[in-house]
């Protein structure tokens, strides 16, 4: 797996769609650090790295992060039909399955890097202004954390991209129509009260990552008083969250997996 | 155990109604060239994917190095080289790049793989032209390097010979010759090129509508191809008469007024001309036809030329 993991590493030598996806992890950071006025009026380095951390998880994980692992997704297993170079690997052989898998895994540890990248960025503009990064290293972690979740959660969608077609325009649409249905769900509040189980609030990526990465933001402004009451006691811990998530990922692999295994060579 | 590299009973694929290839018997006979002759659309290629896992069969089996092949197996496979259609690589990679990722998949660790086999087609091993910015040549040359590059005791070549200029094309029959003969490489190539294969080919598989035809020995076809001998006389019917009264001469076929034809190979066609000349007729052309590949191709298929 490692070797085959390389390889699809070294395949994506000047592919500009994988670098401009990189490159985007510190779109929101810089855009924050330029744009965003109170960023300018933080009273303590632990509220400006609650700050430039929440708006990492939630703009740069949730809008950028999801739909950029589908049209990686995408180019990545487009390519071996379009290139026709499938039937090289087969030979080899290396089964469908783990190719697929190589080209998963590739994208979780992208996923972890993005969010990686995009927590270092922040902690570079902290520094730079002079603030000192107060709990900073448990939010770097929960943003890795994030990543992996909105991994587990942009499979589904990876699904749908490969068993659908092998258009890059509706895998494209379709990335950008689920990111968006996350993103509604995880600010509505009928599915970020749900408790842990089997429901949309649990199920669905958007709902779930938020009801973990909150609690550890801080919640003592006033004007979050009101959605900590109604969502606080629906908080998931990082046991459920990864459980939830990592069942997911399972099913949704294996589906994978099946499909790329079932498509004509 | 089978003498043959390649041996298969009956297989068969259909893609819902059509049949592409039916209840092939195919036997590849180890150090030599095998090619596999048939229009475009004949099942060549559907052949070769099935050979070498990529196309499961609808029935029958396959033999390679005289065990049972059941799928994509490692033991096999890593004894074989392949070109199927086109070629097939990454166009954002140079050529050593692709054969890279090739290469570490299949565990060679050695980059002298490579440079060999890229000096083998003839490209440059210190090339940073892109795939995506090769010629259609240049292309092939970079499909057949990554066939041979592991050192494979059999190779599968299908149209390996496609998109290449006149010169490309000699080089790589004469390599293709060098890997067989010198190297003791066992090769099945597929052409829709009567001319390639019959310049190539130690053994020759006739396949059409999915159907093997015939297998033989290219030595052996040359034998059954027909010979025969045409002449252009002033008056055809009395030289028939003529030449099988006093010749005895056996097949004769009169075609017009003043052309008759003998397959007879016994005929003395000095004796035959003296004869005519002195009978008074006027002989105008005497020749000696022998049937190519391609006519015989033709003759059992049923059809027109492959080309």
């Amino acid at each position: 797996m490692l070797k085959l993991l390389c390889c699809e590493l070294a395949k994506l030598r000047r592919r500009p769609l994988f670098f401009a996806a990189a490159a985007s992890s510190g779109l929101i950071p810089l855009g924050c650090a330029l744009f965003l006025p109170e960023f300018h009026t933080f009273s303590s380095g632990a509220e400006a790295v609650d700050s430039m951390m929440s708006a990492l998880f939630q703009m740069s994980a949730c809008l950028l992060l999801m739909p950029a692992l589908v049209v990686l997704a995408s180019s990545l297993f487009f390519t071996e039909h379009d290139q026709d170079t499938l039937k090289n690997i087969l030979t080899i052989p290396v089964s469908k399955p783990a190719l697929a898998m190589a080209k998963l895994i590739l994208l979780l540890l992208f996923a972890i890097a993005f969010m990686a990248a995009g927590g270092l960025i922040n902690l570079g503009i902290l520094l730079a202004s002079g603030w000192t990064p107060d709990g900073f290293g448990r939010l770097f972690l929960v943003g890795l954390g994030l990543g992996i979740l909105i991994w587990a959660g942009a499979l589904p969608c990876i699904l749908l991209a490969a068993a659908l077609s092998r258009s890059y325009i509706i895998s494209v649409i379709t990335a950008f129509f689920y990111t968006a249905v996350n993103y509604i769900l995880s600010m509505n509040d009928h599915f970020l009260t749900q408790p842990f189980g089997l429901n949309a609030g649990t199920l669905f990526p958007g709902p779930m990552a938020f009801r973990w990465y909150y609690q550890y933001l801080d919640l003592t402004s006033p004007q979050l008083t009101g959605l900590l009451e109604r969502i606080g006691p629906y908080f998931l811990n990082t046991a459920q969250t990864f459980l939830a998530a990592g069942a997911e990922a399972a099913v949704f692999l294996l589906l994978i997996a099946l499909v790329f295994q079932n498509q004509d060579t | 155990m089978s003498s043959y590299i390649i041996e298969t009973h009956g297989l068969t694929r259909r893609y819902g109604d059509q049949v592409s290839v039916s209840n092939l018997n195919l036997h590849v006979q180890k150090g030599r060239i095998y090619g596999l002759l048939g229009r475009n659309g004949a099942g060549k290629t559907t052949t070769m994917r099935m050979l070498l896992g990529l196309t499961a069969p609808t029935s029958g089996t396959i033999q390679l190095f005289g065990h049972p092949f059941k799928g994509p197996q490692k033991e096999s496979l890593s004894r074989i080289g392949s070109l199927i259609e086109s070629p097939g690589f990454y166009p954002n990679l140079t050529g050593i790049e692709n054969l890279n990722i090739f290469a570490r998949l299949r565990g060679l660790k050695d980059s002298r793989w490579i440079k060999q086999a890229l000096e083998l087609v003839n490209l440059p091993y210190s090339d940073k032209k892109l795939y995506a910015h090769y010629s259609l040549g240049m292309k092939q040359r970079l499909a057949i390097a990554l066939a041979i590059m592991h050192d494979p005791e059999l190779l599968i070549l299908d149209e390996p010979v496609n998109g290449l200029d006149p010169i490309g094309i000699a080089q790589v029959r004469t390599f293709i010759r060098t890997l067989c003969h010198e190297k003791r490489k066992t090769i099945l190539i597929s052409s829709h090129i009567l001319s390639e294969i019959s310049l190539l080919a130690d053994d020759i598989g006739i396949i059409d509508h999915g159907i093997l035809l015939e297998e033989e020995s290219l030595a052996n076809l040359e034998k059954k191809n027909t010979r025969y001998l045409r002449i252009t006389v002033s008056n055809a019917p009395a030289a028939a008469l003529l030449l099988e009264d006093k010749l005895n001469a056996q097949a004769l076929s009169i075609i017009d007024g003043h052309t008759l034809t003998t397959e007879d190979p016994r005929l003395d066609t000095g004796e035959a001309v003296r004869l005519m000349v002195e009978a008074g007729l006027t002989v105008q052309d005497v020749h000696l036809y022998e049937d190519t590949l391609e006519d015989y191709f033709k003759k059992i298929t049923g059809g027109e030329g492959i080309a």
